[in-house]
C-alpha cells in the first residue's frame, strides 16, 4: 500500500512540474509571438516605401515584360541594404533583431510574383503583383509568425 | 508492527498527494489569472498601436511644407487635419508621468496625445515607456524633421496589477510592441 502511494505521489508530482512548464513555455512563446508580429508587420511598412520595382522608380509602365524579371528579384550587383530603392531588392534579405524581452528574432523576407487573378499563385513572369512573405523566427517559437502582403502597381 | 508502520508512512503520503492536489489548484487558479492578465495586457499594447497608427498615417494630410515639428525620443510634434476640415492642426504625442495613472503598477505612465488647443489628454493601458524613433527614406535614423520619412515606435506595456509566478514572487507582466508607420504624406 505504502508503494502504491509513493507511486501515486510520484505520478501527481510529475504532472504538476510537467504542466508548470508546459505553462510557463505557452505564455514566453505567446509574448514572443505577438513581438515577433509586430516586426513582421514593421518590415512590411518598411518595404512599403520603396518603389515597385527598379525599373518603374523614375517612370511607371504598362507593360509587366518591362518589370525585373522573376529570376532576378533582389538587390542589384552591388547594392547593400542602404541603398534598397525597390520592392523585390528585399528578396532573400535577412536581419536579427533583438527586442528588449527576446533576442535573436530573424526576420526574413521572399519576394515573388504572384497572379492577379489568385493572389496565391507564385507567377514564374513579371506581373503587376509583387507579393511580400515575412517570416519572424526566435529561439522561444516553435513555428515562424509569417505575413504576406501585395504591392501592385495598378 | 509492520501494518502499523504501513498505515502510518501510507499516511503521510497521502497527506503530501493532497498537498500536492492543493497546491495544483493553487497553481491553476494563478495561472488562469496570469493568462487574463496576459490577454487583456495584449489587448492593451495593440489597441495603443492601433491609436498611433491611426494617428501617425496623417502626418502632413493638407499641410504644406515640413509636417514634422519635434522629433524627440519621448516627444512627437507634426502638422496634420486629423480631423478632415482642411484646416491641420499640430498635434503633440508625449509620455507623461506614472504618478498620475492610479493603478498598483508604479511605471505605467500616460501616452498624451493633444491636438491643436485641446485640454491634455491620453491612454494609460498599461504603458510603461515609449520611444520614437525617425528615419530617412534610406532607414538612416534621423532627427533632422525634413529628412524623415517613416517613424518607428516602441511600444513597452506592463499589467496594472503584479501576478503571482514561479512560487511566492509576484511580478507584473510586460509586452514590447514595435510599430513602424510609412505616412503617405511625408
Amino acid at each position: 500500500m505504502a508503494i502504491g502511494s509513493l507511486v501515486l505521489l510520484i505520478i501527481t508530482t510529475l504532472n504538476f512540474n510537467s504542466s508548470y512548464l508546459y505553462n510557463s513555455n505557452i505564455e514566453i512563446e505567446n509574448k514572443v509571438m505577438l513581438t515577433a508580429f509586430s516586426l513582421a508587420d514593421a518590415m512590411i511598412e518598411e518595404v512599403k516605401a520603396r518603389s515597385f520595382d527598379e525599373k518603374t522608380i523614375q517612370f511607371t509602365t504598362v507593360n509587366p515584360s518591362m518589370l525585373t524579371s522573376s529570376g532576378s528579384l533582389g538587390p542589384e550587383a552591388g547594392e547593400t541594404y542602404a541603398g534598397f530603392d525597390d520592392i523585390d531588392d528585399y528578396n532573400g534579405y535577412q536581419r536579427l533583431v533583438s527586442a528588449p524581452h527576446a533576442e535573436d528574432y530573424t526576420i526574413k523576407t521572399v519576394i515573388q510574383y504572384v497572379n492577379g487573378e489568385k493572389p496565391d499563385e507564385v507567377s514564374a513572369i513579371q506581373t503587376f503583383y509583387k507579393r511580400t512573405t515575412v517570416y519572424v523566427t526566435s529561439p522561444y517559437l516553435k513555428h515562424a509568425v509569417k505575413l504576406s502582403f501585395i504591392f501592385t502597381l495598378k | 508492527m509492520n501494518v502499523i508502520l504501513d498505515i502510518f508512512s501510507s499516511t503521510v503520503i497521502a497527506g503530501i498527494v493532497i498537498l500536492v492536489m492543493m497546491n495544483f489548484k493553487l497553481f491553476t487558479t494563478d495561472a488562469k489569472l496570469s493568462s487574463d492578465a496576459e490577454l487583456q495586457l495584449q489587448t492593451n499594447t495593440k489597441t495603443l498601436a492601433q491609436i498611433l497608427d491611426y494617428d501617425l498615417r496623417k502626418i502632413g494630410y493638407n499641410y504644406n511644407g515640413t509636417a514634422i515639428i519635434t522629433a524627440q525620443a519621448k516627444r512627437f510634434s507634426y502638422w496634420a487635419d486629423t480631423d478632415n476640415n482642411g484646416t491641420p492642426e499640430i498635434v503633440t504625442y508625449f509620455l507623461g508621468d506614472s504618478t498620475i495613472v492610479p493603478t498598483p503598477n508604479p511605471r505605467d505612465k500616460n501616452l498624451f496625445r493633444v491636438i491643436g488647443t485641446d485640454t491634455t489628454g491620453g491612454a494609460a493601458l498599461g504603458l510603461v515607456d515609449v520611444r520614437f524613433t525617425y528615419r530617412t527614406a534610406a532607414g538612416v535614423i534621423t532627427s533632422i524633421p525634413a529628412n524623415i520619412k517613416y517613424i518607428e515606435v516602441g511600444i513597452w506595456t506592463q499589467s496594472p496589477y503584479a501576478v503571482r509566478k514561479y512560487g511566492d514572487v509576484s511580478d507584473y507582466l510586460y509586452n514590447y510592441w514595435q510599430l513602424t508607420v510609412n505616412p503617405r504624406n511625408l
